[in-house]
């Protein structure tokens, strides 16, 4: 396996990568006004 | 030559511009007028009401609907309504697209992409006029089959029903000139003329369908009148009801996808019938084009499906009980048959086509675990959702939901499955689009890295998002995870087409794509496309109507017919195919009248010399 | 020619495919058939008849007593016969009836058109009446239903009954059960359960719903879940104090699936 060419990018990004996706979902679920839309 | 023609000619053009801009300026304040009657009548509405201009919605009896030479009158309506559909979301899409690859033509300065939008918008013509043909049908059933509905939707729509007329001759104006001026109306400034006057086309029939959306959502969700149905004389109060703008999203949305399908259905017939290696080169790669489109807006119609799904909710609990619960919970399962049918066809496309190119055999070895997650991910979904139909089958299966099969059956288990589907559908695509080229950037291992673990973790996060929020949290975040998942999906989408450029930025290509090496049966995953976008449109258009159940409009005018009752969901879909084979031999028709008029026969001896 | 036939032949087996697995693949469920609209025999009725079937729409299919009863959110009705006639002269009064049967009907029709003072909806300064058209959707009444009931309401308030019983209009009945027919889907989440039941038509959480029952916000506090749970399956065993009995539907039980009742009870006892 080629560590430096592929594995390291790919563990560097995916971490940066799923970091941001959990920040998306914190901001989003957290949202004000969400529950306004969708609590009936 | 240098006389005055080119006066004359820059004279015509300036007319036909001012032609266009006239229409426009007709439809603008034609329409600022009708809005400020509407606000005048609004104000005026409570004297209106008063004065007894409207009476209220007829209470109806079974002898109020006319029984004609035994015809059953509902069949009619629902097939020719249905016709209509079909021809008008069709003839209404082209024109879109087709504005767009002229637009796209212009810039690369590519012929064959002016030479294709000229071939579909000749296609759509024959259907243009089997639309109006089929609306005025579908006005004569009505007012046959039932008068007093009709009459009491013409008292409350009487002035959108006018200038529906006169958006039509617009329509009609717009796209004549448009198709008929296509060849005459080239080159520099009378190309922007001839851009100008698809944008007037696209203008006026988007406002068409939006006016005759507002008719049918006004029966679904009613506004504007009393309890009673006693109109309060404000027209577009009555326009603007709860489900219009749903409505609105997912037909607009949805026609595009559709007119794309019926256009690859056009392309890969004439592939299939053509002698030529160029014919089929050049009808291959307009089928490749289609199915772009087709798949291009099919990608956010689930979206726009749950965004209507939960409007309808949100307007009348037990409507979307109806929709959601009951029998209809059964024809969602037929609907996962026809939308997975839809994912795997344009899929099964893009990996035929594949073939096109010298390059592809580097990527023919993940094709096969595509195929895996898309057709578990389609599993997924046709899960049924609750199988609770009888006390009994309750009794023996112990709870509303299957004990194994049951956690697989709820909605974020279907949002995770429909996210994944797009997204592997756009892993395909990328595959595709690689299959060509060899990237030359010296970072090239490490930006396929990035590509893996943008994928990775996308897809981490939708199954997260579905298993966390789904069965870990209450209903209110079940709901509201779909958000963070579609946004995952589109960000997921685009991060990869936009890393994918610059990947590739100044690559080789492996050879020149040979269009036309396609297998046959390619084609008719084009033509699976087309039938099963069909007939999931018309089975849609039987929920979509069917719950209403026995209300012409919900809670003011009743459906007082024999005919009131919902059928099964058997019944629906023998309507639907019957309405779909009457549909798809239209549309050989269009095709072949389309193909007839190139042809030219020469009659030696025939005329005198 | 031969191209043509294959596509044909491929198109029909497509909609043959999903027209069969639509029919075959799935079981067929017979809908309920929409509610039945009974002819009414109005031809062969008394006015003591017609009288009687005013007072069974009053207190059933009109659900009227939900408000006008003892406990004031809406005005009493025993006197309506002769208060009748002095409202029609009062300056506020936006209606167009003559005379007390008239007023009678338009007031079911058309509530907003008098309101009492003191009974209009919040922030209206009395001129909205909280009242639904008792005609439109949701209730339902026929004309002949609406006649009933303005009969009932002259013979209970002591005044004349002018009403004639109408002989040429066909009156609907609803059998009220079309929902019910229907398996419904469950529902997990107790606030749909309880806009559902609309339990917060007469019961009070958190400062919204009406005052008919006892106000729910903090009921966890004071009652465990046994006393709730038979105070949902058998209503009448047990009156709050300053509570009317038969207020609250004893077919509760019936109406909701056992798991929706304990998750239902869950909140409610978790209510403090």
């Amino acid at each position: 396996m080629d560590t430096k060419g592929y594995v390291r990018p790919f563990a560097a990004a995916l971490v940066v990568f799923v970091a941001a996706f959990l920040l998306l979902d914190t901001l989003i679920m957290n949202m004000q006004g969400l529950s306004l839309i969708f609590d009936k | 030559m240098n006389g005055p023609r080119p006066i004359l000619k820059t004279g015509l053009a300036l007319t036909i511009l001012g032609l266009g801009l006239a229409v426009v300026a007709l439809v603008l304040t034609g329409f600022g007028q009708f809005s400020a009657f509407a606000a005048e009548h609004a104000g005026a509405a409570g004297e209106a009401a008063a004065a007894g201009l409207y009476g209220p919605a007829p209470k109806l009896t079974a002898a109020d609907y006319p029984a004609i030479a035994g015809v059953n009158g509902r069949i009619v309506v629902w097939i020719v309504a249905q016709l209509h559909l079909w021809f008008a979301a069709f003839v209404l899409a082209v024109p879109i697209f087709v504005f767009i690859i002229e637009v796209i033509g212009m810039r690369t300065r590519d012929k064959r992409y002016d030479d294709m939008a000229y071939e579909f918008i000749k296609v759509s013509i024959t259907a243009y006029s089997l639309t109006a043909v089929l609306g005025g049908f579908l006005v004569f059933a009505l007012i046959l089959f039932y008068p007093h509905l009709f009459t009491y939707l013409s008292t409350i729509f009487s002035e959108s029903m006018f200038y529906y007329a006169l958006l039509f001759f617009a329509e009609s104006a717009a796209l004549y000139i448009y198709y008929y001026g296509w060849h005459w109306l080239q080159g520099g400034f009378k190309k922007w003329v001839h851009l100008t006057l698809g944008l007037v086309l696209n203008a006026v029939g988007t406002t068409l369908m939006l006016l005759a959306n507002a008719w049918l959502t006004f029966m679904m969700s009613p506004a504007g009148v009393d309890a009673a149905g006693v109109f309060g004389g404000d027209a577009w109060a009555a326009i603007h009801n709860f489900l219009w703008n749903p409505i609105n999203i997912h037909r607009f949305v949805a026609n595009i996808a559709y007119g794309g399908s019926i256009v690859g259905a056009y392309a890969a017939f004439k592939f299939l019938t053509a002698t030529g290696r160029q014919e089929r080169a050049h009808y291959d790669w307009m089928g490749y084009n289609a199915n772009f489109i087709a798949i291009c807006a099919l990608l956010p119609l689930p979206f726009a499906g749950y965004y209507l799904a939960a409007e309808i909710y949100a307007y009348s609990q037990q409507m979307g009980i109806t929709l959601m619960g009951g029998i209809f919970a059964w024809l969602f399962i037929i609907q996962a048959v026809l939308i997975g049918t839809l994912f795997l066809s344009a899929n099964y496309y893009l990996w035929c086509g594949m073939g096109r190119s010298d390059g592809a055999k580097r990527y023919t070895k993940y094709i096969k675990y595509i195929a895996i997650v898309l057709v578990g991910a389609f599993l997924v979904w046709f899960t049924p959702h609750t199988l609770v139909l009888t006390n009994e089958e309750l009794k023996a299966l112990g709870g509303p939901h299957h004990k194994i099969l049951g956690p697989l059956g709820i909605m974020p288990a279907k949002n995770t499955a429909v996210n994944v589907m797009i997204i592997f559908t756009a892993i395909s695509f990328m595959f595709y689009r690689r299959a060509n080229k060899i990237a030359t950037v010296p970072w090239v291992k490490a930006g396929n890295a990035i590509q893996v673990a943008l994928y990775t973790a996308g897809i981490a996060n939708i199954v997260f998002l579905g298993i966390y929020h789904g069965y870990f949290t209450n209903t209110v975040y079940k709901v509201a995870a779909s958000i963070p998942q579609v946004l995952t999906t589109l960000v997921v989408i685009a991060g990869s087409i936009t890393l994918d450029s610059f990947i590739y930025r100044g690559s080789k290509e492996v050879g020149s794509l040979q269009w036309g090496r396609i297998p046959e049966r390619a084609q008719y995953a084009l033509f699976l496309l087309a039938v099963a976008f069909t007939w999931l449109m018309g089975l849609m258009g039987y929920i979509r109507s069917g719950i209403r159940q026995h209300w012409h409009v919900v809670d003011i005018m009743r459906d007082a017919s024999p005919d009131a009752f919902t059928p099964t969901l058997g019944y629906a879909a023998n309507v639907v195919s019957v309405a779909a084979i009457i549909f798809m031999a239209m549309v050989i028709f269009v095709f072949w009248i389309a193909q007839v008029s190139s042809n030219k026969t020469l009659p030696a001896g025939y005329w005198k010399e | 020619m031969r191209q043509f036939l294959t596509v044909v032949v491929f198109t029909l087996l497509t909609i043959g495919f999903f027209a069969g697995y639509s029919n075959f693949g799935i079981p067929q469920i017979e809908p309920a058939p929409p509610p039945k609209e009974e002819k009414l025999d109005l031809g062969s009725m008394t006015m003591d008849g017609f009288i009687a079937l005013g007072e069974r729409l009053f207190n059933g299919k009109g659900t009227c007593t939900l408000c006008h009863n003892a406990l004031g959110r809406a005005p009493e009705l025993a006197t309506v016969g002769e208060v009748a006639a002095g409202r029609l002269k009062d300056p506020r009064y936006e209606g167009e009836a003559g005379t007390v049967e008239e007023y009678l009907t338009e007031s079911l029709i058309d509530p907003s058109a008098f309101v009492v003072i003191g009974f209009g909806k919040k922030g209206t300064n009395d001129t909205e009446s909280p009242m639904p058209n008792v005609a439109s959707g949701g209730i339902g009444m026929s004309v002949a239903e609406v006649a009933a009931v303005v009969a009932y309401l002259q013979d209970s308030s002591g005044a004349e009954v002018t009403v004639e019983i109408p002989q040429d209009i066909g009156a609907q009945e609803d059998d009220g059960e079309e929902d019910e027919s229907e398996p419904r889907e469950a529902i997990g989440d107790p606030k749909e359960l309880m806009a559902l039941f609309t339990c917060d038509a007469c019961h009070m959480i958190g400062g919204e719903g009406g005052e008919v029952g006892p106000d729910l916000t903090q009921i966890g506090a004071s009652r465990d879940r046994d006393y709730l749970r038979r105070a949902i399956l058998d209503p009448n065993a047990d009156i709050a104090e300053g509570f009317e009995e038969d207020m609250m539907p004893e077919d509760m039980g019936e109406a909701m699936y056992v798991a929706e009742l304990e998750i239902l009870l869950d909140y409610l006892a978790g209510l403090k």
